[in-house]
């Protein structure tokens, strides 16, 4: 290989390494080089076969690119040349790359079946007998893929302009139709999406990932600046719009009802509302009315969100929150007032709202006792009538879709149903209100949730719902009775009562919250350690084992500051014997731990454990005073267990006094054959290790 | 309502001073920490958990690339000090609404199964957790471990996902016990396994088989036989260590989404090699539906019946794209050799001959799955798995062996057929078999 020919390979080399991104002019660029140097066109592909091989991941696509714009825009001697090693420069990048990229790869690949696109040559990029091998690979690891595969694609535009394809069109023969080529080489644009551009919702494009959240948190922050003025020009009076007789409601959703509401400016309102919601939120935190109507609103978000509605329902729900965003944002009270007017469903009592924050020392004074206070519902927020008018919509509808979380509402608690109502015989629970009559104690959201389904949007209630008058309490019990019952379970619930087999209830799991389940992770487990956490009783056991929990903190300070200057590393994972016989021990420094099952590591480690010293000699007795390995000199020391003066860190071989590291060392070899190379048992050895093998334990000795 | 920018109203968003959040009961305030800049926590006043995991009052936590959230049952008050992607606090109106209570109450449920195992000397549960990708499997994981640890136990835990490691790199299926509190700052989010030197919050131990891909789908096979293997191992483990034996085992898994017929198999030789008696489904109607129908007639092998749950999945499951993910990996990756803020570790780069190594290949290009492969070029910046086999044994002996640790390939020279690898101790590295996967990808600048 001549001189040049090397240093056009540098050359190359060194600019494929500064192509990050599908930029067209450094792809064009790169090809253009290719071009004016097919003498060496064996080095370049070499080169560019390599940086494909080597490359990061997300640098892989470029490079990819520049390979198929040589192969088409100049053609012969690249087209040998990178031809060769195709199948493996593509399966090689093709595995390492994400699916996003994955896919550009195959939309590439199936270019090189065709002619180039206005191309005079009627023979394909590469011959079949190449690209064929590729594909059956890639439908082989397709089939393993295809569950996240199959995001439905987004139609591609045709009109693709030019600035997206990396392949600069100018390369390309002028008689190209630029249409078709497009339609082929549909080349992502990860660097530069023009705007509008969304990128593939499921497999984000490693660039485009963030665009979607940050958009979206722009969008919200934007909606929430011109509310008021938005909210304005509804026409609705200032005065607090009563709300509506039921069939009023009805018929306002009727005929303000455009064909098709716009979900997309319901979910706008509605967001625009939570925010204004959230605003009054946060001058107020301790308004629990205001808490619970934003917690309305969002459920009713989330319903809009992940159900689709008939188009009339979302009307009605359309009209009301623009009235209520009126009368949120003239009058924040409204709210309360208006439950006088409406007949409260009975399930909607008020005063629970105390009854959800337990009684524990919280740094947040409590909800004021929500004694006045309705909770505040769906219902009385957009008037009773409105829900009413939707039931009886919904019960004429009979093709409904569910909301998603339906089976999982459904599903609660027959086996309670069965059971007589006995709440008199059983004690109260503290946390629950009087169960004078036979309501759950939820709140909003799920009564929310029940009036759903008795409207039919969740299939247990399948009885139609009677229009005008609010929600009877019928359809509703069932789960009412479950989760009353559920609550009056004693507090340690379920468990080992003699009629039930063990095992997960699962009924009981979502619907109410046990503070005493809390207090048994915090108070009753006694104070939290002040540098970790855990927390220790206050019994003599639990202040043995603090004292103990204490001094390995200790200890730990202590040796950190060691081990900063010796240096420490990664140890071996242990091997399965190992791990199945070892032993957790809390708070018992791991290092000196004697590990019962491997003798040969436990002595070991009670050898490294034991300091190593001998006495200071008798100077007569002529033994050296200087370590023949490292020729540093020993130091006196006097140690306070064995009562005298002692060299630390040495051993007696023979008459010679060695350093017992270095002596360890250098016999290290000799002891210990190469085949013995089996993980070192972690817990017992790790003295020894370093103190054999850290070269920089020698430099310590000195001052030490 | 996991709308990002919800909580945002009251706070600008040039956070970069010190700050307090202050939660009611029930409440979470979920964070996207960034990667460039620390950002510290401390819990002012009240009680307050990571993943299950209890913070210590006043004392200062750092996180740097996490998206997670800190949940108070009673209430706290927080102080933040940093800068933060996103963040927001998620005011439930009562702590019923917040879906960690139906894994307060699980925790709960499993505690006096395991204490009613105890009475009656059967075996505690066995729990696996399942669910489509990015339900918040791991975290509900951590949280019932941590629970159980908190409480005095000693779960074992086993990672059967290798998209993400678990003590270990991602790529591997691993188990460990976890009696000791786990580490809320770690980068994986677990803990740190044993090093040379001390550790301000306790190591664990875990034992670690290489799978070398990221979709158990891709290698199903050879997928079931390590998942067999753990499983062994996890039993052997379950009959002499007592504590643990009261304590059970918790199993995290790959994102199945009810769909994939060979998800579902997967899961059910799982659930039947660990002897589930638990299933705990996050926020996937189908997969219950499918796991049900294969499993509410049968018993596990101790007689026991197998309890299927749906939990919901929490709106705050923070979205974890590909670029959030690779970070974390590499971080993974890094600390595995050279440690975190508060432990330095020192790596050793050693030179070997091509003719000393015994190197796989574990991926879909190779034939037969799993061969001897030459040193090459192309091993440049990826992560091998050294093996516990000998050098000699058959290449299905070695691939089905545990792990004993990781090298990074920092650099081939073909020409002098001299291999330059990052191991995490000094000394020769032997002839341990190295294992060259799909997965943990390359880490172009794990040395840059």
């Amino acid at each position: 290989m001549s001189s040049e020919a090397a240093e056009v390979a540098e050359d190359y080399r060194l600019a494929l390494e500064d192509l990050s991104a599908n930029t067209r002019f450094e792809i064009s660029n790169l090809t253009v080089i290719a071009r004016e140097n097919t003498d060496h066109a064996l080095v370049i592909s070499e080169v560019l076969e390599k940086h494909i091989l080597k490359t990061a991941p997300s640098k892989k696509l470029p490079a990819l690119y520049v390979l198929d714009s040589i192969v088409k825009n100049v053609g012969t001697p690249y087209t040998l040349y990178l031809g060769r090693n195709i199948f493996k420069t593509f399966m090689e990048a093709y595995t390492v790359v994400d699916n996003a990229t994955r896919k550009r790869m195959e939309e590439m690949l199936k270019t090189w079946k065709q002619p180039v696109a206005g191309s005079m040559d009627t023979r394909p990029v590469f011959s079949a007998d190449l690209v064929r091998p590729i594909e059956n690979a890639l439908a082989k690891a397709k089939t393993a893929m295809m569950p996240q595969g199959q995001i439905p694609g987004r139609p591609r535009p045709g009109i693709t302009p030019h600035r997206e394809t990396p392949t600069p069109p100018g390369m390309r023969s002028a008689t190209g139709t630029p249409g078709n080529y497009n339609g082929q080489m549909p080349y992502p644009n990860g660097a530069h999406p023009p705007p509008g551009y969304p990128g593939h919702p499921g497999q984000p494009q490693v660039r485009l990932s963030r665009r979607p959240y940050r958009s979206e948190y722009e969008t919200n922050r934007l909606q929430a600046a011109p509310y008021p003025p938005h909210s304005a020009p509804q026409g609705f009076g200032s005065n607090v719009m009563p709300f509506q007789p039921p069939a009023d409601a009805y018929g306002a959703a009727g005929a303000s009802q455009q064909v098709g509401v716009n979900i997309e400016t319901l979910k706008n309102d509605i967001q625009n509302l939570i925010v204004a919601m959230r605003a009054e939120f946060a001058r107020d935190p301790q308004d629990v009315s205001v808490q619970t109507r934003l917690k309305a609103l969002l459920d009713l978000q989330h319903i809009v969100q992940s159900t689709s509605l008939p188009p009339d329902q979302l009307g009605l729900i359309k009209n009301q929150v623009t009235e209520l965003a009126t009368v949120t944002l003239k009058k924040a009270t409204s709210a309360q007032n208006t439950p006088s007017h409406t007949p409260i469903p009975p399930q909607h009592v008020p005063n629970q709202q105390s009854s959800q924050f337990p009684v524990a020392p919280s740094p947040v004074p409590p909800a004021p006792a929500a004694s006045a206070k309705p909770s505040v519902t769906l219902d009385s927020l957009l008037g009773a009538g409105a829900m009413a008018a939707l039931m009886a919509r919904q019960s004429s509808q009979s093709s409904t879709p569910n909301p998603p979380y339906s089976s999982a509402a459904i599903r609660s608690p027959p086996p309670a149903q069965a059971e007589p109502v006995r709440p008199a015989s059983v004690p109260i629970v503290p946390i629950m209100p009087a169960p004078a009559q036979s309501q759950a104690p939820k709140p909003s959201p799920s009564s929310l949730m029940d009036q759903l389904r008795a409207a039919g949007l969740l299939p247990p209630a399948a009885s139609p719902a009677p229009a005008n008058p609010p929600t009877p309490a019928a359809p509703v019990i069932p789960l009412n009775i479950a989760s009353l019952l559920a609550a009056h379970r004693p507090p340690s619930g379920w468990g080992p009562p003699a009629n039930s087999r063990p095992g997960i209830n699962s009924a009981s799991l979502k619907q109410q919250f046990r503070p005493e389940n809390v207090s048994r992770l915090y108070d009753e487990l006694g104070p939290p350690c002040s540098q970790c956490g855990r927390r220790f009783r206050t019994d003599e056991e639990g202040k043995k084992k603090k004292m103990a929990h204490m001094d390995w903190h200790f200890q730990v300070h202590r040796r950190s500051t060691e081990a900063e200057k010796r240096g420490t590393h990664r140890s071996w994972y242990e091997d399965k014997h190992n791990w199945v016989n070892s032993r957790e021990v809390v708070d018992v420094d791991h290092i000196v731990a004697p590990q019962d099952s491997s003798t040969q590591a436990s002595k070991a480690a009670a050898e490294a454990a034991k300091p190593k010293y001998i006495p200071v000699p008798d100077a007569s007795k002529g033994i050296n005073n200087v370590c023949p390995i490292c020729q540093d000199k020993f130091e006196n020391k006097w140690l306070d267990t064995a009562q005298e003066w002692v060299w630390l860190d040495t051993v007696l071989v023979g008459n010679r006094v060695y350093h017992a590291s270095c002596h360890a060392e250098a016999t290290k070899d000799r002891d210990d054959p190469p085949p013995r190379r089996s993980p070192e048992p972690i817990l017992g050895k790790r003295k020894a290790e370093t103190g054999l093998a850290s070269p920089k334990v020698r430099s310590l000795k000195t001052s030490a | 309502m996991s709308i990002p920018g919800l909580g945002q109203i009251p706070q600008q968003p040039e956070t970069a001073s010190t700050r307090i959040v202050a939660l009611r009961p029930g409440w979470e305030w979920r964070f996207h920490a960034p990667t460039a800049s620390p950002l510290v926590i401390k819990i002012v006043s009240g009680t307050a958990e990571k993943d299950g995991v209890e913070l210590a009052p006043r004392n200062a936590y750092t996180f740097r690339a996490a998206r997670s959230r800190i949940l108070t049952w009673q209430g706290c008050e927080i102080e933040v000090d940093g800068r933060t992607d996103h963040d927001s606090v998620a005011p439930y109106a009562s702590p019923a609404d917040n879906p960690a209570n139906a894994l307060l109450n699980l925790h709960a449920q499993l505690n006096d199964m395991r204490a009613a195992a105890a009475r009656e000397r059967r075996e505690a549960p066995r729990v696996l957790v399942a669910g489509a990708a990015s339900t918040g499997k791991t975290t509900a994981v951590r949280t019932l471990a941590s629970y159980a640890t908190r409480q005095g136990g000693q779960p074992l835990v086993v990672n059967l996902d290798p998209a993400e490691g678990m003590l270990s790199l991602p790529g591997s299926l691993s188990a460990s016990v976890f009696a000791t509190v786990m580490d809320p700052e770690a980068t994986d989010g677990w803990g740190g396994t044993p090093t040379s030197g001390p550790s301000t919050v306790p190591v664990k131990l875990p034992l670690v088989y290489y799978y070398g891909a990221r979709e158990p789908e891709k290698e199903p096979d050879f997928y079931r036989e390590l998942a067999s293997n753990l499983a062994g191992s996890v039993s052997a483990r379950l009959s002499e260590d007592e504590d643990v034996k009261r304590s059970g085992v918790i199993v995290d898994t790959m994102g199945v989404d009810g769909e994939s017929e060979l998800g579902v198999d997967l899961l059910s030789h799982i659930i039947e090699e660990f002897s589930i008696n638990v299933v705990v489904v996050i926020g996937t109607p189908l997969l219950e539906q499918e796991l049900a129908k294969r499993f509410t007639s049968v018993k596990t092998s101790l007689g026991e019946p197998i309890d299927i749950v749906l939990l919901d999945k929490s709106d705050g499951v923070a979205h974890r794209d590909q670029n959030f993910m690779q970070h974390v990996r590499e971080a993974c990756i890094k600390e595995y050799f050279f440690g975190d803020a508060r432990r330095t570790l020192s790596p050793q780069i050693q030179q070997a001959d091509f003719d000393g190594l015994v190197i796989y290949r574990a991926s879909e290009i190779v034939l037969n799955g799993f061969a001897r492969e030459e040193a090459s070029v192309e091993m440049q910046h990826w992560t091998f798995a050294i093996m516990s086999a000998g050098p000699r044994d058959l290449p299905d002996t070695v691939r089905a062996s545990s792990v004993v640790g990781f090298v990074y390939v920092s650099d081939v020279d073909e020409e002098r057929k001299k291999i330059k690898l990052l191991a995490p101790v000094s000394g020769r590295l032997g002839d341990k078999p190295l294992v060259w996967g799909s997965w943990p990808e390359p880490f172009i600048n794990l040395l840059g």
